[in-house]
């Protein structure tokens, strides 16, 4: 009942953030693809990303973390269910990410031309074509490479809004102590204990597993050649399951100072 | 129109009251409509429930009467019927509170009449 | 079936218990009082109320459904808290606009009338207000929704004795005008004690009185006089209390007082709720 207000909320919040981030990306790739011309020598292939690739996924994780954390009293203060908050946030969150492949890809194209333009040659290699695609430029890609591409980089930053979303309320459940080893633990465990272990006990067993689940993930792992299908049915699986665990942390989660 | 907020009196009860007295003197004319209960509660900062009450009360009495749609209106004759009542409880209300004081004070029957005689005097 | 239940509920958070299986029902369109000494267990049943914490037992039905987590049910309950649950940067007036968006049922067009009459500043942020104008803010809020409960957590705090007066008369204009059930939870039991229509008193996160704030008042009185005479007076009849000044008693008796059976030197006068209240929540 609730679902539209409290998704228009979201949305509205969202885009206005987003709409911060973009501005100021997109003018600063501008600003240094002006640069960049002005320092040129002769016609030399300039090696930089030209895309906002990497700065919305970030921006992803933390939509994910702040909906129901930053949000969480204000929908509780307006009538909102937990049910109806966590429906709400998680279309808000797969929407942010579908918009966000869209305008990337567009920015990508843009800059790529202003490059052109300028005689810089700017055109970008998106991660999917990294992976998938023998890392062509944007300008080789066929009408099927940019769906696939959309499709794949949306689900990509889904995924990472879902990680989001449990990391904040992971930390949105714990009392301030937990938070405290949580944060340590994290950053000490991966940091120290992780590299230690994997030298002596393990014998770096841990990171040849995490390897090879991202690889099977990702698609990357068949005989065949790179799959970025395979991406879309464990991206779905994974958001499924790491979804369903947070929605068993949000549904008895009283109101805290976040 | 006032509340005693120190009297054992239910406040319903004190509103009923207030209403009767300015009806029997004529503050509240006949046929006329009296101020609604919204207006006496956000006056006196009372319950619009306890308000009601009194004045219903009133209604049964037949003090009042409701205009459907209206309001409360004081019902034709209501002064007289306020004098017959007070005068049937003269005695309760004025008389025997005189003689209790009285027998306080020690002052026999014959000084209460003498008393009495000497309140007319300086009318 | 129109009410909202409160059925049995508990909550303990660790080792104290907030609510003792509470159980009592909130009528429409009448004005309550709840009353009760800090940590009595108010704010954690209106929390419990409004979908905030969830009991450890027992169950809240507003109009015959299970309010928990329920958005129709919750449609119906609004909590003004003493916290600010609204974001950081949130301005009054963006607040107005998402109450109507959240609510439907929100007089935008009052909402501003009054903050101007009260002299709020709807360009501010909610949590830069002070006390007195964060209370007058969640005041209009209340006024402008038309929801069948609204619950008020200390809305007076902060307030000075002329805005206090405002928001009596308002109160007492929107309830005419719409009527719906109001719940003041207050510590300033003889302000609202004629402006009450119920009494929901809770001590130790247990209901001691559920009754009209008549029925209230009128189940004591106070006779005061030379103290030995107010305890001859006194004598087999229940006293919850008393109070001494030099030879002079105040006693606090439950029961009608017998006119007849009153002495001189004896007054009578009534049990004012204030009194009341401290009588039966000392410990």
């Amino acid at each position: 009942m609730k679902i539209k207000p409290s998704l228009k909320f979201y949305l509205r919040n969202m885009f206005l953030a987003v709409g911060v981030y973009y501005a100021i990306t997109t003018v600063m790739l501008m600003v240094v693809t002006i640069i960049l011309n002005l320092f040129k020598v002769g016609n030399e292939e300039m090696n930089f990303s030209s895309s906002t690739e990497f700065g919305s996924p970030t921006f992803c994780i933390i939509w994910g973390i702040l909906i129901f954390t930053a949000y969480m009293k204000f929908m509780l203060q307006n009538g909102v269910s937990r049910k109806t908050m966590f429906m709400s946030g998680v279309l808000s969150t797969v929407i942010l990410a579908f918009a966000m492949s869209i305008i990337d890809f567009v920015i990508q194209i843009v800059i790529g031309k202003m490059g052109g333009l300028l005689n810089v040659s700017l055109t970008g290699r998106p991660a999917f074509s990294i992976l998938y695609r023998n890392g062509i430029f944007i300008s080789e890609f066929t009408f099927g490479d940019v769906v696939l591409n959309l499709i794949w980089s949306s689900l990509f930053a889904v995924f990472l809004g879902f990680l989001g979303m449990i990391s904040g309320l992971v930390f949105y459940r714990l009392s301030k102590i937990g938070r405290i080893i949580a944060g340590v633990g994290l950053g000490g465990g991966l940091v120290i204990l992780l590299p230690i272990a994997e030298e002596t006990i393990t014998n770096g067993a841990i990171s040849r597993a995490a390897k090879q689940f991202v690889l099977f993930v990702l698609g990357l792992q068949h005989s065949s050649g790179p799959n970025p299908y395979i991406w879309f049915a464990s991206s779905l699986v994974l958001c499924a399951v790491i979804g369903g665990l947070s929605y068993l942390l949000l549904r008895r989660a009283a109101p805290q100072k976040a | 129109m006032k509340l005693d907020t120190e009297s054992t009196k239910p406040i319903f009860q004190q509103i009923s009251d207030e209403i009767e007295d300015a009806v029997f003197t004529g503050a509240f004319k006949e046929e006329t409509q009296v101020p609604s209960t919204t207006e006496i509660s956000a006056m006196f900062k009372i319950n619009p429930a306890t308000v009601l009450k009194g004045m219903n009360q009133l209604v049964d009495t037949g003090i009042l009467y409701k205009k459907r749609g209206l309001g409360m209106f004081v019902a034709k004759g209501a002064a007289e019927k306020v004098r017959q009542n007070r005068q049937n409880n003269f005695l309760e209300t004025y008389v025997k509170p005189m003689i209790e004081e009285a027998e306080k004070l020690n002052l026999s029957k014959d000084e209460i009449v003498g008393l009495v005689e000497r309140g007319y005097k300086y009318e | 079936m129109n009410k909202i239940e409160i059925r049995q509920v508990s909550k303990n958070f660790g080792d104290t218990t907030a609510l003792d299986k509470v159980s009592v029902d909130i009528l429409p369109e009448k004005i309550y009082g709840l009353l009760g000494r800090n940590g009595a267990g108010k704010s954690t049943l209106l929390n419990v109320i409004s979908n905030r914490i969830f009991a450890d037992n027992g169950a809240v039905l507003v109009d015959g459904v299970k309010s928990a987590e329920n958005d129709k049910a919750l449609s119906k309950v609004y909590l003004m808290s003493e916290k600010n649950y609204y974001p950081e940067d949130m301005k009054v007036k963006e607040i107005f606009k998402w109450t109507k968006e959240f609510y439907g049922n929100f007089d935008t067009e009052k909402a501003y009338q009054l903050s101007e009459l009260f002299g709020l500043n709807v360009k501010q942020r909610s949590s830069k207000l002070s006390t007195g104008y964060a209370s007058i803010f969640k005041i209009i809020l209340a006024l402008c929704l038309d929801i069948p409960y609204i619950f008020l957590d200390e809305p007076v705090l902060g307030l000075d004795a002329n805005h206090r007066e405002m928001f009596y008369k308002l109160l007492l204009e929107s309830y005419a005008e719409k009527p719906r059930t109001f719940v003041i939870s207050t510590h300033l039991i003889e302000e609202i004690s004629s402006l009450i229509e119920d009494v929901i008193i809770i001590k130790n996160g247990k209901v001691i009185k559920d009754c009209s704030s008549e029925e209230l008042l009128s189940s004591g009185y106070t006779v005061s006089g030379a103290a030995e005479v107010v305890d001859a007076f006194t004598k087999g009849k229940e006293v919850i209390g008393a109070d001494m000044l030099g030879g002079l008693k105040s006693a606090y008796v439950i029961g009608t007082a017998d006119k007849s059976q009153v002495l001189d030197g004896l007054e009578i006068t009534k049990l004012d709720m204030q009194k009341l209240f401290i009588q039966l929540t000392n410990s």
